[in-house]
């Protein structure tokens, strides 16, 4: 496939191997400029299944969003459940901002989703800054030097709204 | 040994103050691997603890008896709350509130098990982020703590080397944000 143009100062843009099915966890941050959340989000991802969860700093889920082809569900810790066709309408209930649910994979293992320009790399062609559909994800440091290292924080902005995760694991599922 | 809950009154009673060190297990119903974590903490009642995890990453939790305040280094940001809404919901509110276990659990006696005895704590409201609290207690001190939740995940707080009395530095209960974090507020 084309490299994409390199960045400004950085190395060509180097393809990255995408981890399909995986347990995800990090600390996340989000605020719309008035509302804020944060806790830690588990996200396990297999074939057709989605599971968001985001606990409180102390370790309490707060909620859980799961998705499948047959639809989502939303529960809350105080036991509510809202069901939707699909997890867009329900992800960003829980995240507090409205990321885009389908593009939060590549978001968190720095790669372009569909549509989306890579416009900065660092010196080992990995990306620094993303534009996705109106989204600057910036990549401000790596897990470690490896080209094929996954981003430790990631700082998505749209205007206001923000949301900024700390990596702490990644477990590929078969 | 005394029945559970009259090791807790007890324990209620001496403990105006407390400090150590806790270690924590977070069990899911899914399988995921256990998750454990550990740090120090302090309280002064009413209302007032510092909840501070060293591992597996640093998280601080401070009250102040009035917000809650929660500092990650890592994400540099710090959330803050008031401790109403927060404080039957966390177990170190549960431990440095003053009376909310009674206020929001119904207290049972649970019995003997693994060496302590046991006290029973039911949410009294329906919304209540646990299904089912549990305190157990040895020579009138608190040992350990379990906690489940709506979606089956327990939460075991063990308290190896608590000491009450301990007459904590009033500046323990603030917390100034460094310069440059993000500040926000629920």
């Amino acid at each position: 496939c084309a490299l994409q143009p390199a960045g400004e100062d950085g190395a060509p843009l180097v393809e990255r191997a995408a981890i399909e099915h995986f347990e995800f966890e990090g600390r996340i941050a989000a605020s719309d400029g008035q509302r804020a959340a944060n806790g830690t989000l588990q996200w396990t991802r297999r074939a057709g299944y989605d599971e968001w969860t985001l606990l409180s700093p102390l370790g309490q889920i707060v909620a859980r969003v799961v998705g499948t082809p047959q639809g989502a569900t939303l529960r809350t810790a105080d036991g509510r459940t809202i069901e939707a066709v699909d997890v867009d309408e329900l992800l960003p209930q829980m995240l507090g901002v409205d990321a885009p649910a389908d593009h939060l994979d590549e978001w968190l293992q720095a790669r372009p989703a569909p549509g989306a320009r890579v416009i900065e790399t660092d010196a080992l062609g990995r990306p620094t800054r993303i534009s996705d559909s109106g989204w600057l994800i910036d990549y401000p440091t790596y897990a470690d030097d490896s080209a094929e290292a996954m981003p430790r924080r990631i700082d998505a902005t749209w205007g206001e709204v923000r949301l900024r995760v700390v990596t702490d694991g990644w477990t590929a599922l078969p | 040994a005394d029945a559970g809950i009259v090791q807790l009154e007890r324990f209620v009673a001496r403990a105006g103050s407390a400090a150590g060190h806790f270690e924590q297990t977070v069990m899911s119903q899914s399988g995921r691997r256990p998750q454990v974590s550990s740090g120090r903490f302090v309280f002064d009642r009413p209302g007032r603890f510092r909840w501070e995890y060293v591992k597996p990453y640093p998280q601080l939790l401070v009250s102040d008896g009035d917000k809650l305040w929660s500092w990650d280094p890592d994400l540099n940001q710090v959330t803050v709350q008031p401790i109403g809404d927060a404080l039957g919901s966390t177990p170190a509110a549960i431990l440095a509130g003053d009376g909310a276990l009674e206020r929001n659990f119904t207290l049972i006696d649970g019995g003997e098990r693994d060496g302590l005895a046991w006290v029973t704590a039911e949410p009294r409201e329906r919304e209540s982020p646990f299904e089912i609290v549990r305190i157990g207690l040895a020579d009138g001190m608190l040992q350990r703590m379990e906690m489940r939740d709506h979606f089956g995940q327990t939460t075991v707080i063990d308290f190896p080397d608590l000491a009450t009395g301990v007459d904590p530095d009033p500046d323990l209960f603030r917390f100034v944000p460094p310069d440059g974090a993000d500040v926000l507020s629920h």
